[in-house]
């Protein structure tokens, strides 16, 4: 007995479009997508950086990815750039950590005095007047405010932040 | 096999109507936050009767005795009590605005254990028509339920990052 079957070879748009065999297409896609999925959530954030606080470092409508493993091995450092979640992470502040917890935080004449001793931050281009009073820092809270100092103190968001709220560090 | 994927996809469509027809109160509480938030969002210039209209339908989410408590040291502490004063406060915001977007996000409902009072916590982002930043500002409402209708008895502002404060 014989049987007449002809295999029908895919044509060449059906090759570019959806390969060889859709069904393992199909899958490389699901698992293409799970992992993007998974990992733009839980270890690289993508976020749309809104506003000139950080200006020049990073610019209104600018692309940039948080990680959020960056503080799983060591605490926020002096001088990173994070994301401050607020009640959730829809909406971040991106910040500059400046001062660290237990340290004595204040700005004189625009410069940032840590624990009475000025401090230089090359990151900053734009002039700066603020003076705001000294605070201690608490054993879980980090200082953070934007490079863009040119504003008044009131309009610039900024302030002490705990740990708990700092989602990860800027990587680009 | 087949029995049982049927049987499993009824299982599922029966909890999920179960659901839609009992909502928990925390589901019931964030639809009323979606509600509030399209309400108190307007485009363009209102006519006095829809203005009217839309200043009591925001007053029908809150409690007589609402009270909201704008706090953020050294920049605005005010706070406003009783539902017509708020009412006032909103419509006098209306007036003065061409339009207005209004979103909660990343709301968060923890009720309490009588069941009969609950927490929100969420980001309202306001997008004021004409100007060039959104207005982002974390707030907590508190709820409390009132002849089955569960009500704004709270409004407070909270503060993502608190500020140094300027020397006296």
């Amino acid at each position: 007995m014989e049987t007449d079957q002809t295999v029908r070879k895919p044509g060449w748009l059906q090759i570019i479009l959806i390969g060889r065999n859709p069904k393992r297409t199909l899958l490389r896609a699901l698992v293409l997508a799970t992992v993007c999925a998974v990992g733009f959530r839980l270890f690289l954030l993508p976020i749309r950086v809104e506003g000139i606080s950080m200006l020049p470092t990073y610019r209104d409508k600018g692309f940039n990815l948080v990680n959020r493993l960056a503080y799983v091995t060591h605490p926020p450092r002096r001088g990173d750039v994070v994301s401050v979640r607020t009640a959730g992470i829809s909406i971040m502040y991106l910040k500059r950590v400046v001062g660290l917890p237990g340290e004595t935080i204040e700005f004189q004449d625009g410069h940032l005095v840590v624990d009475g001793h000025p401090v230089f931050e090359p990151w900053l281009a734009l002039p700066c007047d603020w003076t705001l009073a000294p605070r201690k820092l608490g054993p879980d809270e980090f200082y953070v405010v934007g490079d863009n100092r040119s504003m008044p103190a009131l309009l610039h968001k900024q302030g002490v932040a705990t740990r708990q709220r700092i989602v990860g560090k800027v990587v680009l | 096999m087949k029995k049982l994927a049927v049987l499993l996809a009824l299982g599922a469509l029966i909890y999920a109507g179960y659901f839609w027809l009992h909502p928990t109160p925390e589901k019931i509480i964030q639809d009323r936050l979606k509600e509030l938030a399209k309400v108190a969002s307007f485009q363009g210039e209102e006519a006095p009767l829809a203005k009217l209209y839309n200043a009591q339908k925001l007053s029908s989410f809150c409690s007589p005795a609402v009270e909201v408590t704008v706090n953020l040291p050294g920049r605005h502490n005010a706070t406003v009590s009783g539902r017509d004063e708020v009412m006032k406060a909103v419509a006098a915001t209306r007036q003065s605005l061409r339009g207005l977007q209004v979103d909660f996000l990343d709301v968060t409902v923890q009720l309490a254990r009588d069941g009969a009072s609950a927490t929100a916590l969420l980001t309202a982002r306001v997008r004021v028509t004409g100007d060039r930043d959104d207005y982002i500002q974390e707030l907590r409402f508190t709820f409390q339920k009132v002849d089955g209708e569960w009500l704004i008895v709270e409004v407070q502002t909270i503060e993502t990052l608190t500020l140094l404060q300027h020397p006296e």
